[in-house]
């Protein structure tokens, strides 16, 4: 941690001081909390280490693939997939490496996206747009093979690359989300009373 | 003693024989400038990571002998060479080792810090440790320079402007470009590649400047402006006031509110003995203290890494550095280093295990440390939270802050050669 954290960003200077960093966890957790289909997905907050300022298990309950060990590289089925998901108090979410999330070794997800030690690949950091928002997005839509969400460019396991590119969604990506009941029809506005 | 006759100087010598200055950069400019320092009757200080080569000694001043002081590191020799003719009671010393090596506590000590370097990067940080002291307590700041034939000299002491008002934001893209002391220097201007070739008669007058700025500022109180050299053809000397930048990131930059000391000296404290330490100060067992965070030309380095994996076969190493000194071919592992086999950057290769904080639970492995080889520059703030049992952010409870620094890092810097880490 640091008295303040700066840097500049698209040319304007962004300070955030220790106090402004966890006033946003906070912010992007409670709606993190609820953004999600709570049927499928399973977020929950969990003790948070030393220097961590938040610590979440999050998972979904849907088919997936799993490897049990860092040498192997056979994927195998399962009916739910789960990680972990890491701020560090280390001036989220402008400065750079704030959130890191793990697998467990002996059950990680089968993807190229994963290393053989656990951690996920997240997409490249930009300051105060890469939140644990976008982050759980990807992270959930790994869990499913969501093409959309696949990077082959540069694999942290090229070994699946080929696997994993053959894979379709195993369930559709929308039902991580709750559904959103539709607005009742518009009635006609009745033409204004003269006199 | 000097051997010469005293009457034949200025009236106004007296004035600066008790005045301490830093020279950061020992090159073509800061070899001058230690010179004439030295010939003021000062005490002068010179920091510099580089030595001589036959390439580099251009531009330096008459005291760099070629070929005694060939592979000599520059602020070292530089230092040496002007002993002859210091005033009595005065002292030159020169220290190995990079700007990045010391913190906002060193610069206490000085009242004038020269910046002769050659890349922004240097420059952008030792504005931030400069900042980092009350205004009280900081020294006046002065930068100089060179390019083509024109010759540059800025003084401050901060309640005007900060260096980083006269640096384009621009220029911080390419921050470690070092536009003197290595090659034929090349730097993008304007999206223009250009050339930057000096002269030996530029770095003189850039020092000469430097020179004159002090003593107007000791005579006359005189602060706060630029001069300029220009050279042939219309040889002439301008002045200018120096307008703050708008929105100038280092300018916001405030001194911590309390700064806690303890005893001894980074060189020496062990992560163990500083532990103790802070936990009679806080008065309490649950602190964390933040690795040192070193931000240089737009890279932040704030971890320090245990272990790793070898960037060549992938066999897990030792590495027990900050992140700020590691390069790429650092993470090899013997058998590999032996080979020459050159690691590579590839994605597949993760990370190891790399801390953002030290707690009670790494004495095991790292207690016996001392806190400089763990990452902390000599004079460094310590960052320190309490968080009095586990923290739960979505609670709101506050965190305590605290700032420590080491208390003999002021005198202990008088006494230090060398300023290095590892190999």
């Amino acid at each position: 941690m640091n008295d303040k954290y700066r840097m500049v960003v698209n040319g304007v200077l962004v300070e955030m001081t220790p106090e402004d960093c966890e006033e946003a966890v906070r912010n992007d957790c409670r709606e993190l909390l609820q953004r999600y289909n709570p049927n499928i997905v399973n977020i929950r907050r969990k003790q948070a280490g030393p220097g961590e300022l938040l610590h979440l298990e999050i998972g979904v309950r849907a088919p997936s693939y799993y490897l049990s060990g860092k040498e192997d590289l056979v994927p195998k089925s399962c009916n739910g997939m789960s990680a972990e998901m890491i701020v560090k108090d280390t001036g989220y979410p402008l400065m750079e490496n704030t959130i890191e999330v793990y697998y467990p070794v002996n059950r990680r997800l089968a993807s190229a996206n994963v290393f053989r030690s656990g951690k996920a690949c997240i997409d490249k950091h930009v300051p105060l747009k890469s939140t644990i928002l976008n982050v759980a997005d990807k992270i959930l839509n790994d869990m499913i093979y969501n093409t959309k969400y696949n990077r082959f460019d540069s694999p942290a396991c090229s070994e699946l690359v080929d696997w994993h590119r053959g894979r379709k969604p195993t369930i559709d990506p929308k039902s991580l989300y709750p559904r959103r009941s539709s607005l009742p029809p518009r009635r006609k506005a009745l033409p204004p009373r003269v006199g | 003693m000097p051997r010469y006759n005293p009457l034949k100087l200025s009236e106004y010598r007296q004035m600066f024989q008790p005045l301490k200055a830093l020279v950061i950069g020992a090159g073509a400019v800061g070899s001058h400038m230690i010179d004439k320092l030295a010939r003021m009757g000062m005490s002068v200080e010179a920091l510099d990571y580089d030595v001589w080569t036959d390439d580099n000694t251009a531009k330096c001043s008459a005291i760099v002998r070629n070929p005694e002081d060939i592979g000599r590191n520059k602020a070292i020799s530089c230092c040496e060479r002007v002993r002859p003719y210091l005033e009595e009671g005065c002292v030159s010393h020169g220290i190995d080792g990079s700007v990045t090596m010391i913190g906002p506590e060193i610069l206490r000590n000085y009242d004038y810090v020269i910046v002769s370097v050659d890349n922004f990067a240097a420059k952008i940080y030792l504005n931030e440790i400069w900042k980092l002291l009350p205004a009280d307590d900081r020294p006046v700041v002065l930068m100089n320079g060179t390019s083509h034939e024109l010759a540059d000299s800025i003084i401050t002491d901060g309640s005007a402007f900060c260096l980083r008002c006269v640096i384009e934001e621009s220029w911080l893209e390419e921050a470690h470009v070092h536009t003197s002391c290595a090659d034929i220097p090349v730097m993008e201007i304007n999206g223009v590649k250009e050339e930057i070739r000096t002269s030996h008669n530029a770095s003189d007058i850039a020092a000469s400047i430097t020179e004159a700025q002090i003593e107007a500022h000791r005579i006359y109180g005189i602060c706060n402006r630029r001069l300029t050299y220009f050279g042939y053809p219309n040889i002439g000397l301008q002045e200018s006031t120096v307008r703050p930048k708008r929105n100038c990131p280092d300018c916001q930059i405030k001194p911590p509110v309390d700064v806690r000391y303890l005893k001894g000296c980074i060189l020496d404290k062990t992560l163990r003995e500083t532990f103790e330490e802070i936990y009679k100060s806080v008065d309490g067992n649950n602190v964390e203290i933040a690795v040192h965070s070193l931000r240089l030309g737009n890279r932040n380095y704030n971890l320090f890494v245990k272990d790793d994996v070898c960037h060549c076969c992938g066999k897990p190493i030792k590495v027990m550095r900050h992140n700020s000194d590691i390069c790429l071919q650092d993470l090899r592992c013997d058998v590999c280093k032996e080979k020459g086999e050159k690691a590579t950057a590839n994605i597949r290769f993760g990370s190891g295990d790399h801390r953002h904080i030290f707690i009670k639970e790494d004495l095991n492995h790292l207690g016996d440390l001392t806190l400089f080889e763990l990452g902390f520059p000599l004079g460094a703030h310590i960052h320190v939270s309490d968080s009095r049992g586990f923290f739960d952010v979505m609670a709101g409870n506050a965190r305590k802050r605290y700032v420590f620094a080491c208390l003999e890092d002021c005198n202990r810097i008088h006494e230090t050669d060398i300023l290095k880490r590892g190999d």
